[in-house]
Order: structure tokens, then sequence, then C-alpha cells
């Protein structure tokens, strides 16, 4: 006969396996008690025949028992399953197919991608979640079910949204990650404390779900593009997995038999993550970067030879002093409002690669003149914040502003022409686009989310664009 | 030893028949004694078991009374007077299933043929 130690050792081994359903722990707890009896009796000592048995019936074949009992007598179990099966593969398809369709930009990415979200959302995540509970995995009880199921639910959706280009995506990542970061982890790590075992453990389940919440606010910084994203993720990915995976790792298949299959999934699918983050994290290609880099320098140089070029063509000037004196005052104006507006892009320039490189006035002009010195070629974040206000009044709508000003004088300048005058609008045209059936401004389609190096090369550009209509309003006043 | 392919769908009457014949029993003492009855030609795992217990008893069929024994609970189930005839009627299909399958063993199955 069995003594009381023996039988809890083998009443918390059934417990770790969260058998919940009614008398079934009691019964398979008797049942592994009667069955090591029975041995026992053959001359074996306890630990002998407990180890024997555990070979035969591990946690796996005693959560299977569970599993095929509650698949016999619940119905909404069964139905739940069978719906987890289904939604899960046709869901996987149809996103699988749609992302190939993206990337190869054929036609019927959209809907397959909307399906695929849909079923994951309304079938396939609830699903799982009522499954887990149902089988005991969940020990946080409701609340815990709720936050992930409702912050899930919102992130996926979010996702799908930020993909399609619909409105409110924002709104649902961010409800999403409420529930998330602030409801669901904390439960998790609640029920991970009530059920810790030693000191060790409750530090690295604390230490774990720190580097989650760290992790999951940089996700949430990168996609809704605020600054900061960069340093958090760099921590938080470090903290998950260079600190807490090898601590976790190590006290759970320590002691415990082997479970291969358990390790290589929790190996790959950190791996995977890492990977993806690293991914997110650099925004932008190298290649294409590569590509601003060019058209910035070029932009820079054609700048350059607008501003030799009136003093170049000066000394070879074939028109009468008369004529010139004439227009002189004309000149006079439009040459100081250029520079007005030409002095404005150039500080924002300066203004912009001064704030993200963090260098002095002397660097960042050599580095705007040569782009490749420039480090930072794909940050957004502090360009949207030194463009932008909130009330969406930054320093990119005064620069809207004073070109605004700008056209409207050369464009009484060069009214009588009006040939010029129409190619002068188009150059200098700031009038809002529409982008997926919404308005966006000028401001918002050229440089929100734009990184450093095409935002330069973007405001060359556009000094460019202004140099050349000095130049052809002058000429058109000199004839 | 019996496949378990063949055992599907048998083992629900035998743990019938037994209940109805040795009355109350607990899941470890069902499984020892399919194993001396059948001379250990029919494994009843503990996995096959329990669901099906659980779902005997969901239908009404058998009922649970717990006992502690041994400081730990055993349950115990027994056919419920409603699954009394019920369990009859199965035993009694079990039955007629085995006397048709009989046939299949008999030399040209039990029919003369002529070979005019």
């Amino acid at each position: 006969m069995l003594d009381t130690t023996q039988i809890q050792l083998i009443e918390s081994d059934v417990e770790s396996a969260r058998i919940t359903l009614y008398n079934l722990s009691d019964e398979l707890v008797d049942h592994i008690c009667c069955a090591i009896e029975d041995q026992m009796r053959n001359g074996k000592s306890f630990d002998e025949a407990y180890a024997l048995l555990k070979e035969q019936t591990g946690i796996k074949v005693l959560q299977s028992i569970q599993e095929n009992t509650l698949y016999l007598t619940d119905k909404k179990y069964r139905l739940m399953k069978t719906t987890m099966k289904i939604t899960g593969n046709v869901a996987l398809a149809l996103l699988g197919m749609g992302t190939v369709m993206k990337i190869f930009h054929w036609p019927g990415a959209g809907p397959a991608l909307v399906l695929g979200f849909a079923l994951l959302c309304l079938f396939f995540f609830p699903a799982v979640v009522y499954i887990n509970h149902r089988e005991g995995k969940s020990k946080g009880g409701p609340i815990m079910n709720f936050s992930i199921l409702v912050g899930g639910v919102g992130l996926m959706a979010g996702i799908l949204f930020k993909v399609m280009h619909w409105p409110g995506a924002s709104m649902l990542l961010l409800g999403g990650w409420f529930f998330i970061l602030f409801i669901f982890l904390p439960t998790l790590l609640y029920a991970k404390l009530k059920d810790a075992k030693s000191g060790f453990e409750k530090r690295v389940y604390v230490l774990g779900v720190v580097a989650l919440i760290i992790f999951e606010l940089a996700t949430m910084f990168k996609m809704m593009h605020w600054p900061g994203a960069g340093p958090l993720m760099i921590l938080g990915s470090l903290l998950l997995v260079a600190v807490f995976l090898p601590l976790y790792t190590n006290m759970r298949f320590k002691n415990v038999e082997l479970k291969t299959g358990q390790f290589i999934y929790l190996i790959t699918i950190s791996m995977y993550a890492v990977v993806l983050t690293a991914l997110l994290a650099m925004n932008v290609s190298k290649d294409i970067l590569g590509c601003f880099v060019r058209s910035q320098d070029n932009g820079t140089a054609i700048n350059h030879y607008f501003e030799q070029k009136e003093r170049i063509l000066a000394a070879s000037n074939t028109v009468k002093d008369s004529v010139v004196m004439m227009n002189a005052e004309k000149i006079k104006h439009v040459s100081e409002e250029t520079a007005k507006v030409k002095n404005e892009i150039q500080n924002l320039k300066l203004n912009l690669v001064q704030e993200i490189e963090q260098v002095d006035k002397q660097t960042a002009l050599a580095a705007i003149s040569e782009s490749v010195k420039i480090s930072k070629k794909d940050n957004y974040d502090i360009i949207d914040h030194i463009l932008f206000d909130q009330n969406g009044n930054g320093l990119a709508n005064s620069l809207k502003g004073k070109l605004d000003t700008y056209r409207e004088l050369i464009l009484k300048l060069t009214t009588s022409n009006k040939e010029l005058s129409e190619s002068i609008s188009r150059i200098l045209d700031t009038s809002s686009k529409k982008n997926y059936n919404t308005m966006v401004s000028w401001e918002e389609d050229n440089f929100k989310h734009n990184p450093l190096i095409s935002t330069l090369a973007l405001l060359t550009a556009l000094e460019k664009n202004v140099s050349m209509v000095e130049s052809s309003t002058i000429q058109y006043i000199n004839q | 030893m019996a496949s378990n392919d063949l055992l599907k769908g048998m083992l629900k009457p035998i743990i019938l028949k037994l209940l109805f014949e040795k009355g109350p029993m607990y899941g470890y003492e069902i499984t020892q004694l399919v194993k001396e009855i059948s001379a250990g030609e029919i494994e009843l795992t503990f996995g096959a078991l329990y669901p099906i217990l659980h779902k005997l008893e969901q239908e009404g069929i058998v009922q649970t009374e717990s006992e502690v024994i041994n400081n730990r609970n055993r349950i115990y189930y027994s056919i419920t007077p409603k699954g009394n005839s019920l369990a009859q009627e199965k035993i009694a299909e079990l039955e007629e299933f085995v006397k048709t399958l009989k046939i299949f063993f008999k030399p040209n199955f039990g029919l003369k043929f002529s070979h005019a």
C-alpha cells in the first residue's frame, strides 16, 4: 500500500498535466496508484514501479485522455475542436496565398488576406481560447481568457486594417495592445507566480514578463511610428533572448525528462521572433536607401550649379543696360524671395540631420553634401516629430505656407505667359492628393513616415525646383 | 492480442456486461478483469477506458460513487436503473453480432453450394 507522500507525488504529477475534468483526476491518481501497488507486490520498489509506469504514460498520455473524454462527452468542445482544425488550416492557406499574391502584385491578394484574417479572428482564435480553457491549460481564469481573446482579435484585426490601409487600424492595434500588455501579461505573471516552486523560478518569470512587456511596447512604438522604438526593442529582445530564454530553458528542461520536441519548438519560435524583429527594426532595405543617396547627391550637385549659374551667365550678359536697369528691381525681388525659400529648405535639412545624427553644424553640412556619411538614413520617428506637431502645424506645414506664398508671387510675375505660369504652378504644386479614398495633405503625403535619406532627397529636389523656377522667371523678365 | 481496430465498438458492450454482472467497479478493476477474462488477449488501456466511462455517465447509463480507500478517492461505476435495459440491449446486440460473425468462419459459410 502506498503512503501519503507517495500518493501526493502522484497527485502533483497528475495536477501538472492540468487534468481539471470532474472525477477524472481522482480516477487517474487511483489508477496509477493501483498499477504501482500491483508492481510492488511483484517485488519492485515504488520508485522503480513509478518510473516504469511514467515511461508508458507521460503527461501527454494523461492529457490525451482528458481531450478524448471531452471530445466524447462535450458537444461544444467537439464543435470547437473541428472549427479550430478547419479554420486554422484554411486561414493559413489563404494567408499564405495572399502573401504570395501580394508579393507578385497579382490580383486577389486583398480578398484572400481579408478572408484569412477574418477566419483567424472570428473563428480560429476564439476556438483556441475556448479549447485551452476547457483543457485547463489556461490557469488565470476568465480575466485571462477574456483579455487574450479581445487583445488578440484586436491586434489581428489591426494588422489586417493596416495592411489594407483601412481607417481605424491604429485604434484597433492600440486597443489590442492595451489588453495584452496591461491585462493579459500581468494576469499571466500572477498565475505563474502562484505556480512557482522556488524564489529563482519566481524571478525568472518576473524577468520574462517584464522583457515581454518591453518587447511588445517596442513593437507598438514601431508600428505607431513613435520615437524611441529602437532602444526599447534592443533592450526587450536582449532581455528576452539573451537573459530570460537561457534561464527558462535551463530551469524547465534540467530535471524533467528530455522533451526534445518542445525544446526544438521553443528555440525555433524564438529564432523566428528575433529574425523578424531585426527585419522590422531595419525599416527599409539597404538597396533602396542607396538609391536615395544617389538622388540626394545628384540634387545637391544641380543646386550647386544653379547657385553659380547667375554669376557665370552675368559675365556674358548681352542684354542692353537700359533694360537691365528696368528689370533690376523685379529680378532683385525674385532673387531675394527665392533665397528665402531655399534658405528655409536648407535650414530644415540641417535641422533634421543635426537632430537625428546628433552632430554639430559643420558635420551636418558635410553629411548633406555627401549623404553616404549619414548613419541613420532610415530613421523616420524623429523626422515625424520635428516636421509634425500634435495639431498638424509642424515645420512641414510652415514650409508649405512659404512655398504657397512664393508660388503666388512668381505666378503674378509670369501671368502674361500662360504656358510658363502653368508649368510653374505644376512644379510648385502643394495641393492635397487622393490616396486610398481619403484626402492626404501635401506635407503628409511627402513627409509622413518618410526615412531621413529620402526626405533629404525630396527637400533637395524641392530646392532644385525652386531654383529652376527662379531661373526661368528671371529669363522671362529679361526678355 | 486483439487489435485496436477490431476492439473499436466492442469496448462499450464489454464494459456494460462486466458492470451488469459484477456490480459497482472502479476503473483499474475493470481493466484488470478484462485482461484476466480474455487471458491477456484484450488489453483495455486506461486511455480508452475513461473516455468511454465518462460518455456512459453523461448518457445516464452508468452512475458514479466516490469512496475514500487507501487515502485516495476511488470512483465506482454502476449501471443505473434507466441504463439497465439499455445495457441488456447492447449485450444482446453484441451476442447477435458475434453469432453472425462466426458464420464467416465456417467452411463455405455454412452454405451448401450445388455444383450442377
